[in-house]
């Protein structure tokens, strides 16, 4: 099925979607976990 | 591979009598959603303060009613409408006997509905999905809820004959995809609803019938949710199934990798049932180290979504580069905007972003304790299965009844299915939204209407309240909508032919290793995390145990 | 098993993610003490009144502990007594609460003391009040039809 050595598809796009994908959950998690450090 | 095949058959039709099989899941599914949802639609009123239930219904009731017949339901007979189709268009038409045994599982799992349900309206059983002891339900509620799960078994099998039935007609070769993960999906099913199954069978139904007098409320508890977790992925991983393999073809694309597709699904299978101490991470009794314990197996669970994003966003782009599309964006555009079984799976994809966010924040241990049973929760889930997971379902419903029924989806009804998914969209912006901020402030999940002795803190909660009423009552148009669409494909639509489709692996993919496959290796390290992250917990569990509690009956 | 180079990329990342999250979290638990609420003390679920400290709610100053206050609750259906407490600003505080019926839940809004309270099993959970007001304590797992007026009040005064 596949042939060695192919070129590896473009996929910067795809990359800088997930680039989002994590931003979004790293900035969302220490915002709550400053929630959490800054309640009693 | 069946690739070839296909081409020349042109597309493959599923039996009729394994369509009526698959249809009659499907039937009951969305009764489930028109009823489960008729009462989310009454919550949200209540919760408002502007509205009081008539005739002594409770809101716990309808709170049961609807967390049962959406949560359970709805769910497990789509899924199952789904599966049953999609085995028999890729592995092949059932046999006689395997179509008689998916019978035999659906009026099994019927029956335990429909006798859980009468015992609910009868309000005997204002107990919620959960069915915490020692809230003590009648014992034909508890029966019922094991018919259920005794009914999904039997179906399962059925499904999975065919599996090992195709394994034995085509050695050393990887099965059909779907029907791989169909069979992921049943065996994770399988190992942790026999964690629910011990716990009605041998906990809850002798001390509901008065043969025990008392029960040892953590077990119970620790069953259900070494159960309740992999439920929520039993939900999803149909998700992910028409994304990983029916979405590219909709788009005209490929599937950007098998093996890596394999790969995911089989993590999803160690990892989701050795993670239920996440939902106790507040409960006394268990030591913190194995919620811990627990807490790093759930964050390992994230890596096959996060291979799944990949791969999602990778046959996406491929596909639109193929079409022309230029810059590093610009294969956004050349998507199916206009093709509803594009679309609104794709809404649900998007969903799953701040799903999945939230997800790891409710996992992350102590931070737990900012949202335990808080509204937040319900928002949360609200994304993942009452948004990623159920508009999915609706955009397959959108391919699969038409296929199943001989008829076509309209172009008015695809257009219809879009302002559908947008509709739904406001509404859960507006309903999960405002349950996710109003939670953070404290306020609680599956609660009446209460100022809380005039409180302050609450009087604040209002408005996010009422924003929720709003946001419900959008998505119950939502449900009104699809279940248009749903009973025109069912009964109105123009005859014709619809595909069932199923993408092509990429060329550019790697052969799938064969050891993706060998079910040996994985159920075994499927059931040592098992046994590594519950024995001791849980014989400690049983050795400390406290006196046991006998049942009390408080609604 | 070929695996697209931004895709390596991507997994590391994640990966790398969650492994900070958990060890973000581990430390805090295992080196600071700051562990989700985890008692493991057992109780007789039908004597809760008559046993120490529970035939006694309220709040107790107490000397030579890691703790100034201790405050006790007995949750059931649909009560929690005491109905009101009041602790100075700035004093650390254990709670320590059971149920003596169903499960009831522990949650004092805003704050991040959130506990299940199960038949049998004593929850327990230690904190310094570094905010002044008043807090509304709620019952946040359901108990039964009054499980929305469950309520009590932390009050924290300068």
């Amino acid at each position: 099925m596949s042939k060695k050595q192919e070129k590896e598809p473009e996929l910067k796009g795809t990359l800088y979607s997930v680039l989002f994908i994590g931003t979004f959950i790293l900035v969302t998690w220490f915002m709550a976990f400053y929630l959490f450090i800054d309640r009693f | 591979m069946t690739t070839v095949t296909e081409k020349a058959k042109g597309f493959i039709q599923v039996d009729k009598r394994d369509a009526k099989l698959a249809l009659a899941h499907i039937y009951v599914a969305f009764i489930a959603l028109f009823i489960g949802g008729l009462c989310g639609l009454l919550q949200v009123l209540v919760r408002s303060g502007q509205f009081t239930l008539p005739w002594g219904i409770t809101y716990y009731q309808i709170l049961t009613v609807h967390g049962v017949l959406l949560g359970l339901i709805l769910t497990t007979y789509f899924i199952f409408g789904f599966q049953i189709a999609a085995v028999s268009r890729t592995a092949g038409t059932l046999t006689d006997k395997q179509r008689s045994i998916g019978w035999i599982g659906f009026w099994t799992m019927t029956a335990g509905t429909v006798a859980a349900s009468i015992m609910v309206l009868l309000n005997e059983a204002s107990v919620l999905y959960t069915f915490y002891a020692p809230l003590q339900a009648h014992w034909i509620f508890y029966v019922g809820m094991a018919l259920v799960v005794v009914g999904s078994w039997i179906g399962g099998i059925a499904q999975i004959m065919k599996y090992v039935e195709w394994r034995k007609a085509n050695p050393g070769q990887p099965s059909p995809l779907i029907t791989f993960m169909v069979v992921v999906n049943l065996a994770m099913w399988i190992i942790c609803s026999l964690g629910v199954a011990v716990e009605v069978v041998f906990q809850l139904i002798p001390w509901s019938l008065g043969w025990v007098d008392k029960i040892d409320v953590l077990l119970s508890r620790t069953l259900f949710w070494y159960f309740g977790h992999p439920l929520v992925y039993f939900w999803l991983l149909p998700a992910y199934m028409v994304w990983y393999v029916v979405i590219p073809k909709i788009i005209g694309g490929k599937i950007f990798s098998d093996a890596l597709a394999r790969l995911s699904f089989m993590l999803f299978l160690i990892f989701s049932i050795p993670v239920g101490f996440h939902h106790q991470l507040t409960e006394p009794g268990i030591d913190s180290f194995w919620k811990y314990l627990q807490v790093v197996l759930t964050m390992m669970v994230v890596i096959p979504s996060l291979l799944t994003a990949f791969s999602l966003f990778a046959s996406f782009e491929i596909r639109g580069r193929e079409l022309g599309a230029k810059g590093v964006f610009g294969w956004f555009k050349k998507l199916p905007w206009k093709d509803a079984r594009f679309v609104v799976p794709f809404i649900g994809m998007a969903a799953f972003i701040p799903a999945g966010a939230g997800g790891i924040i409710n996992a992350s241990h102590q931070m737990n304790q900012i949202i335990h049973n808080t509204i937040w929760v319900t928002g949360h889930f609200h994304l993942t299965l009452a948004t990623t997971v159920v508009l999915t379902f609706f955009g397959a419903a959108y391919w699969l009844i038409p296929h199943l029924t001989g008829r076509i989806l309209t172009k008015q009804m695809n257009h219809l299915a879009i302002i559908q998914a947008i509709v739904w969209t406001v509404g859960m912006s507006i309903m999960s939204g405002a349950m996710h901020i109003v939670g953070l402030f404290g306020a609680p999940r599956r609660s009446d209407f209460s100022t809380y002795g005039g409180s302050e803190q609450a009087a604040d909660w209002i408005p996010y309240q009422i924003a929720q009423a709003v946001g419900g009552t959008i998505l119950f148009i939502g449900i009104i909508l699809v279940l248009y669409i749903v009973a025109h494909l069912l009964w109105f639509a123009p005859k014709g032919k619809t595909e069932f489709p199923i993408g092509e692996v990429s060329e550019h993919a790697e052969k799938t290793p064969m050891v993706l496959e060998n079910w040996k290796i994985w159920l075994t390290i499927c059931i040592l995390l098992i046994l590594f992250a519950y024995t001791i917990p849980v014989i400690d569990m049983i050795q400390n145990a406290p006196p046991g509690s006998k049942g009390y009956k408080l609604w | 098993m070929h695996i697209h180079k931004y895709e390596k990329w991507w997994l590391t990342l994640g990966a790398t993610s969650l492994v900070v999250f958990l060890i973000i979290v581990g430390i805090s638990a295992f080196h600071y003490g700051s562990h989700p609420p985890s008692a493991k003390v057992y109780i007789d679920p039908e004597r809760v009144d008559e046993i120490a400290p529970f035939n006694n709610p309220g709040v107790h100053k107490v000397e030579g502990k890691d703790w100034d206050y201790e405050v006790v609750f007995v949750a059931s259906a649909f009560y929690y007594n005491p109905p009101e407490i009041e602790v100075p600003f700035g004093s650390t505080v254990k709670f320590i609460a059971t149920t003596k019926d169903v499960v009831h839940g522990f949650q004092v809004a805003g704050t991040n003391i959130n506990m299940m309270l199960e038949p049998g099993y004593v929850s327990e959970y230690v904190t310094t009040v570094d905010k002044a007001g008043e807090f509304l304590i709620l019952c946040n797992e359901y108990c039964g039809v009054g499980h929305s007026t469950m309520t009590s009040m932390l009050k924290v005064v300068e």
